[in-house]
């Protein structure tokens, strides 16, 4: 997984050497836990951002890097769960779900020269994840780094030269990993582009 | 100038996000918890007497031969023991001097964990929200950026059922049920905290209901 990692990121970085103009998004981002991220925090993520860096190797082909921040948290009302070993415990929880996807990705743009176009891009890498459950004094925690997958679509609207203005969807997915089951996520970003 | 644009952007992002990261408890109740742990293969339903000592000892590290061990205060024991008799009684038991050759010996202690922790000035207000009832802070001076400390204290009460019939490979009784509570301790005694951690230990822990 690193390997391919490693090569992507260098390949991204040589074709970016030879490209003329490149895009900068910072995007604010709104999250929403599917499966079992969501049996574990069924609350929106309302804390989140991602930067996203694209190279134009063609007009309306963009490839890069995308890094980002999505912290999901919910307070769990006093409940009695059943642990492992016939053990059995009692009181509120505290749940902290942090994810941080680190990917390559390419963007294809349908009217790229237009003032509104839109986009649709997948991006491959991986995602980190640090959960806490917070119980009493303590705290119960694993993580780990998952392959991750992400599809996005957006629209791209550039009202004028150097910087646009989009809104997206993304789906994160993590494959099972380590103590965590798949990490699964739909994002909705807003973000400000700057283009070069 | 754009670069230095797109770097103040992110820079404030970075700031913001982490700045609205989500806190924990408000109140120090919230921090109760109770835990049991039970033998599935033991039949409790069949026993109907228990004895229970009228003192709750205070466990403060290994005890040297011939040393008397540590006890909490009387006026704060008699008030645990009735809770743990309380719910005994609840659950169909009868409390028998240990003279009367009872099932199961009940077996509760107690101890006290502090907790000491230093904390850099920028992430205390994080530590400031999830530790509600933390006991003394302070500046603990030589250090720059200024490094605090502050503490907190975990009282823990632990009740185990014994039969005493039923050997471990230690020779030892073997401890048939656990039940414990934790919460963060304050400077004065909480009857009804203490009260609902031992209830919810009783009450998560129905197979200990006898005919």
């Amino acid at each position: 997984m690193k390997k391919i990692l490693i090569i992507a990121i260098v390949s991204v970085l040589a074709i970016s050497a030879f490209s003329q103009s490149s895009l900068t998004a910072l995007q604010y981002s709104i999250g929403f836990g599917t499966g079992d991220m969501h049996d574990y925090i069924g609350k929106a993520s309302f804390r989140g951002f991602t930067v996203d860096y694209r190279k134009l190797v063609q007009p309306n082909v963009g490839v890069g890097v995308d890094i980002g921040w999505n912290v999901f948290y919910e307070e769990k009302a006093w409940d009695v769960y059943e642990g492992q070993n016939n053990v059995t415990y009692s009181g509120k929880q505290w749940r902290y779900s942090n994810h941080f996807p680190m990917l390559v990705a390419a963007d294809y743009y349908m009217n790229p020269n237009s003032e509104m176009s839109v986009y649709g891009g997948l991006g491959i890498g991986t995602m980190y994840t640090l959960q806490n459950t917070d119980m009493g004094a303590y705290t119960f925690e694993k993580d780990a780094w998952h392959f991750a997958l992400r599809p996005e679509v957006g629209i791209l609207y550039q009202p004028s030269p150097g910087t646009a203005f989009t809104i997206a969807t993304k789906y994160y997915y993590g494959l099972k990993a380590g103590d965590l089951p798949a990490q699964g996520f739909f994002t909705i970003n807003v973000g400000l582009v700057f283009i070069n | 100038m754009r670069r230095g644009i797109k770097l103040v952007l992110f820079s404030m992002s970075i700031v913001l996000l982490w700045g609205c990261y989500p806190g924990g408890p408000d109140y120090i109740e919230e921090l109760d918890i109770s835990l049991s742990k039970h033998n599935p293969e033991y039949d409790f339903t069949v026993k109907s007497t228990y004895a229970m000592p009228d003192k709750i000892v205070k466990i403060t590290g290994n005890l040297v031969e011939g040393e008397e061990p540590a006890f909490i205060p009387d006026v704060t024991a008699q008030k645990i023991l009735a809770m743990i008799a309380d719910n005994m009684e609840a659950l169909g038991w009868q409390r028998v001097d240990v003279s009367a050759n009872p099932d199961l010996l009940l077996t509760p202690a107690s101890w006290e964990t502090t907790t000491i922790y230093y904390w850099y000035d920028y992430w205390y207000w994080w530590y400031g929200g999830y530790y509600p009832g933390w006991g003394w802070g302070g500046y603990y001076p030589g250090y720059y950026p200024p490094v605090y400390w502050s503490s907190y204290t975990t009282g823990t009460l632990v009740m185990g059922l014994v039969d005493k019939s039923i050997l471990g490979a230690n020779g030892n009784p073997v401890t048939q049920w656990t039940g414990a509570v934790s919460g963060i301790m304050t400077y004065s005694f909480s009857e009804s905290r203490i009260r609902t951690a031992i209830d919810n230990v009783f009450a998560q822990s129905p197979y200990l209901k006898t005919n």
